[in-house]
């Protein structure tokens, strides 16, 4: 287990490409934000920059099995720990986002709010209204299904396997959108893990998909090749 | 401590490897020679849990090797693997706290010794520099059982002797079974113990150099004073210039009348003459 936290450290360290690109992002926001502000619009809506911050759960996901994985292996880390250890990186990633969202939702949004429009998913989804602690885990288990689900996508890639897992998902979106009947089990599914009415049902469900779906990884790993 | 059983991998259609058993017990330096697509690599990362074998057992340390817990105490080190674009000493000390025996003092010390700089980052080594990098850490990581594929690719000549340096040096450091694959066999004969050679995905000879020095050898001499040994030998090659014909042979050494001239071989002329009777 120890190996695994090393891995999580490596890879939080070297994940700079995630944490630039997340940096330009919410730059980008907080310039259009003091434009609108220094020119006097009001009616205008933006996303909070803490929702802007997720993209850096999702880079993460994205760069460590396919850049970090191979420079990992080459130390001789083994894949078991890399397994291990990436999980543990969604996890501190996760939690380190949702409270920083909370944050800046609580001080930045809230003031801005008094000026301007100011979307956060944490309200969108609900959440907040399930009081402060229950909302951080809310979004903490949502972000946590997230980065796992765009890692194994990320990491199924290599294989025929990754091809087809996207032609299936496009398919389902394609296919049960238009048709009502159909719509309803895309609506429940959302329902179940961001909309829920039931704020521990949501968490719970978010963290079980989490695991079955990153436990796809060990056969995804043992049969991915180190070039 | 590696044991290879009735091992086959395929690639689609392809066979890397061909009902391979090797059997690797000892503390020394191994030397895997081979074409090419001979199958080295596959062999390689088959006893390093880098890929799953199609047929056969492979047990290093007396444990069947799994491809996602991957045998401890193997460290697989391959020419121009990528690392991480930090400061050399940021990467010993990266390794360093990936693995329990590393040995920072050795790694620092031959830092110096090949006048590497440790304050440069990886990539912006030359691909020589970044491979005697990724040597060295595999050297210094004290594992058991280390494997270096092709390890003096794009060295030059004072590189490939630090490199034979540094291997001599960490055996005598700690002795532990190392295999080195590698196209420079007469270079690496003069540090290897045993050889071992593979073509077409099968094991051809598995033996130690001083057996090789012993029983490979040439017969020169002219076409018919030399034609009856090829029965009685086992020639491996054979090369006919004018009225002169020289055999390739591996096997116990014979006496010769003074017509026939004996001559010992490079492993070089063993290796091609070897593979080539196998083609």
């Amino acid at each position: 287990m120890t190996k695994s936290f090393v891995v999580a450290k490596i890879n939080l360290k070297q994940s700079k490409l995630s944490y630039l690109i997340t940096a330009i992002t919410c730059g980008a926001v907080v310039i259009s934000l003091f434009v609108n502000f220094c020119i006097g619009i009001e009616d205008n809506s933006s996303v909070s920059v803490g929702n802007i911050l997720f993209l850096c759960t999702i880079l993460c996901a994205v760069f460590i099995p396919t850049l970090n994985f191979k420079k990992l292996m080459h130390l001789n880390v083994k894949k078991i720990d890399f397994f291990y250890g990436s999980f543990l990186n969604y996890i501190l990633l996760s939690a380190i986002l949702s409270a920083l969202n909370l944050l800046i939702f609580f001080t930045i949004d809230k003031l801005l709010m008094l000026r301007t429009g100011i979307m956060n998913l944490i309200e969108i989804f609900g959440w907040i209204n399930n009081g402060i602690f229950l909302a951080f885990l809310q979004q903490f288990a949502f972000l946590l299904l997230t980065a796992v689900v765009i890692h194994t996508l990320t990491a199924l890639q290599t294989s025929w396997v990754g091809w087809t897992v996207d032609l299936i998902l496009v398919a389902i979106i394609s296919v049960f959108t238009p048709i009502a009947p159909l719509r309803a089990y895309l609506v429940g599914f959302f329902n179940l893990i961001i909309f829920n009415s039931n704020a521990f049902a949501q968490i719970g469900i978010c963290i079980l998909l989490s695991i079955l779906i990153y436990s796809i990884n060990l056969p995804v790993l043992r049969n991915k090749r180190i070039d | 401590m590696i044991k290879l059983s009735n091992v086959t991998k395929e690639y689609s259609r392809t066979t890397a490897l061909d009902d391979i058993s090797l059997e690797l017990n000892d503390k020394k330096i191994y030397c895997l020679l081979g074409r090419n697509g001979a199958g080295k690599t596959t062999l390689l990362k088959l006893i390093a849990g880098h890929i799953n074998a199609s047929v056969g057992v492979i047990e290093v340390e007396g444990q069947r090797v799994d491809t996602i817990k991957m045998p401890a105490g193997v460290s697989f080190t391959e020419s121009r693997a990528s690392q991480f674009n930090m400061k050399i000493i940021d990467l010993i000390g990266v390794a360093k706290d990936l693995q329990d025996d590393f040995n920072y003092e050795f790694a620092k010390n031959m830092l110096t010794r090949f006048k590497l700089d440790e304050k440069k980052k990886y990539n912006q080594l030359s691909l020589g520099m970044q491979t005697m990098v990724t040597t060295l850490l595999s050297l210094a990581s004290n594992s058991k059982i280390i494997i270096l594929d092709e390890p003096v690719l794009g060295f030059d000549a004072i590189m490939r002797e630090r490199f034979y340096d540094l291997l001599r040096e960490s055996f005598e450091n700690r002795p532990k079974l190392i295999i080195v694959s590698t196209h420079l066999i007469d270079e690496i004969a003069r540090i290897a113990e045993d050889i071992i050679i593979i073509d077409k995905g099968k094991v051809l000879l598995n033996s130690s150099i001083n057996n090789i020095d012993e029983m490979a050898y040439s017969l020169t001499g002219i076409t018919q004073d030399i034609t009856p040994f090829k029965n009685e030998l086992n020639v491996i090659g054979e090369k006919t210039i004018g009225g002169f014909t020289s055999l390739f042979v591996y096997d116990n050494r014979i006496q010769t009348s003074k017509d026939v001239k004996l001559q010992p071989i490079t492993l070089q002329e063993f290796f091609v003459n070897l593979v080539e009777e196998n083609d």
